[in-house]
């Protein structure tokens, strides 16, 4: 009976942990060899809700799948980074999570995650009016940030209501 | 890259006291079930066996612990004294240059080489533990413990190994992403220098000894396909009743290539080739409070190497040649080859600051 109710409450949340990052290709400068790739393989998949991670040394690139109901938040994988003595850059994401704030200043707070970013178009021709209060995934750029720090805004290329 | 020398002999070896290390640590585990054998022996014994057995155990208890410390102990020295080379090469680095690579932050390191030195008074080889461990991305604390077998007679090395065992730290104090695979970096590196139990040979080996200091900086450039470092160290002994080891200046110029084919994935063997340039100039020897004469050297060395790196595990061998050799035949012999083999693991840190 007990197993039963845990396995209840776990189950709960995490239905009621829906929406975060789903995909995050990460560009990092520096890797110039296997054990610098190796390196950032492990620390990132070391993060919890990371379901993989792919590392392109010829272009630079960190592929980084994650879980559905995952918590990773940007700044554990720019520390990944940073702690292998790399940089990362910008970086492209799948995200989900609530839109706030007002149409022509909408915010994004990715769902389960204390991550929020202020929204910004790629492109003219977007309206985000609609879309207010409701739960949305995001495809868009994270700008480049300062060692330690995470960016403030996603320019996002693609938006749409979450399902 | 190895001031220190950086050598170690048999990498298997190490990783068989390691194990050893492990299994004796799982024998001891055993020790903490007693509780449950008291508790079934009280409960077909009775009490008195149990304060029987409890003391029996005690008794057991405290000797296993000293056993056990004395053999962890004996264990890390062993692992210590042979797992080799050094934090300094870190896997990425040319095999006799000085060159930036440090640890990752959380990475250990453990080195094991063999180098050897072969001249008109014979062959030394210098083997030796190098560890190293990446207390901050760019902060790497190192130690080496070399050993030496056979006589060469020859001038003292910072390049190749000696005796001496050494300890400090390597900072990379600039460090700069310039793009995919590209960096711009330079390393500082400190460290303490201390006799070994074993004394070197020919004139060197009839000095007392005392400890000194070193100390080297290095800058570089890596990519995915060339590398360029160059390097330069200092080392400097104390006076020890009257006898003084010479001082040492090295440097290095270090070039790298990988070729297009070899430029592959993570889970791929990855190798690059090195054309290494090194040269070193010691100082008089000091014997009795006189430098004795034509006891300087002045000796610049060429030759490629091969390093080739699969995840954790690194290998690499080189050899290099004489281009310039100013040092008495009389004192050192004629040195004509250097050579080495060095095996890497690195250990990398999965810890996330915050997860």
């Amino acid at each position: 009976m007990k197993k039963i109710a845990i396995a209840g409450i776990l189950g709960m949340c995490a239905l009621t942990a829906q929406g975060q990052y789903k995909q995050i290709n990460m560009t990092v400068f520096g890797m110039d060899c296997p054990p610098c790739a190796f390196a950032i393989r492990l620390s990132m998949k070391n993060v919890r809700g990371v379901s993989g991670v792919d590392v392109d040394l010829n272009k630079g690139l960190v592929t980084i799948k994650l879980t559905a109901g995952s918590t990773a938040e940007l700044r554990q994988f720019n520390e990944a980074v940073e702690k292998n003595g790399f940089a990362h850059q910008d970086a492209d994401v799948l995200v989900e999570g609530v839109l706030s704030g007002s149409s022509k200043a909408p915010l994004l707070q990715v769902t389960g995650t204390n991550d929020r970013y202020a929204l910004v178009p790629f492109a003219q021709g977007v309206d985000v009016a609609s879309l207010m209060g409701k739960s949305v995934i995001v495809q868009g750029v994270l700008p480049q940030s300062a060692r330690g720090k995470v960016p403030v805004t996603l320019r996002y290329k693609t938006i749409a209501v979450s399902k | 890259m190895f001031f220190y020398g950086r050598q170690i002999p048999h990498a298997t070896y190490a990783y068989r006291m390691c194990n050893a290390y492990a299994s004796a640590k799982s024998r001891w585990r055993p020790l903490d079930t007693r509780l449950g054998c008291i508790r079934s022996l009280g409960q077909r014994e009775g009490k008195n066996a149990v304060a029987w057995h409890r003391s029996k155990v005690r008794l057991r208890s405290t000797r296993d612990l000293i056993e056990k410390t004395w053999t962890r102990f004996a264990l890390f020295c062993v692992c210590s004294m042979i797992m080799s080379s050094s934090a300094y090469a870190a896997d990425h680095s040319p095999l006799f240059s000085y060159a930036t690579p440090v640890n990752a932050e959380g990475e250990f390191s453990f080195d094991t080489g063999l180098f050897g030195r072969t001249g008109s008074g014979g062959t030394q080889f210098s083997t030796g533990s190098g560890f190293g461990y990446g207390l901050r991305p760019h902060v790497t604390l190192n130690a080496f413990l070399p050993a030496m077998f056979g006589t060469g007679d020859l001038p003292e090395s910072r390049i190749m190994s000696g005796s001496e065992w050494a300890a400090g730290t390597s900072w990379r104090f600039l460090d700069s992403g310039r793009g995919v695979g590209r960096r711009l970096e330079s390393t500082v590196s400190l460290s303490a220098v201390a006799p070994g139990p074993q004394s070197a040979t020919g004139v060197l080996g009839n000095l007392h000894r005392a400890p000194g200091v070193a100390g080297s900086l290095a800058a570089g450039m890596t990519s995915r396909s060339q590398y360029l470092w160059v390097g330069s160290g200092y080392t400097r002994f104390a006076e020890a009743s009257h006898d003084r080891r010479p001082d040492t200046t090295s440097w290095s110029v270090t070039y790298g290539y990988r070729p297009s084919k070899l430029r592959r994935g993570v889970d791929q063997w990855d190798y690059r080739g090195f054309v290494e340039l090194t040269g070193e100039h010691t100082g008089g020897v000091k014997s009795g409070g006189t430098i004795l004469p034509n006891s300087s050297s002045t000796t610049a060395w060429l030759g490629p190497s091969v390093l080739g790196i699969f995840k954790e595990f690194a290998v690499e061998a080189g050899v290099q040649g004489p281009i310039i050799r100013d040092e008495s035949d009389a004192i050192y012999g004629r040195e004509r080859i250097r050579f080495g083999i060095n095996l890497s693991y690195l250990k990398y840190s999965s810890r996330s600051r915050s997860r």
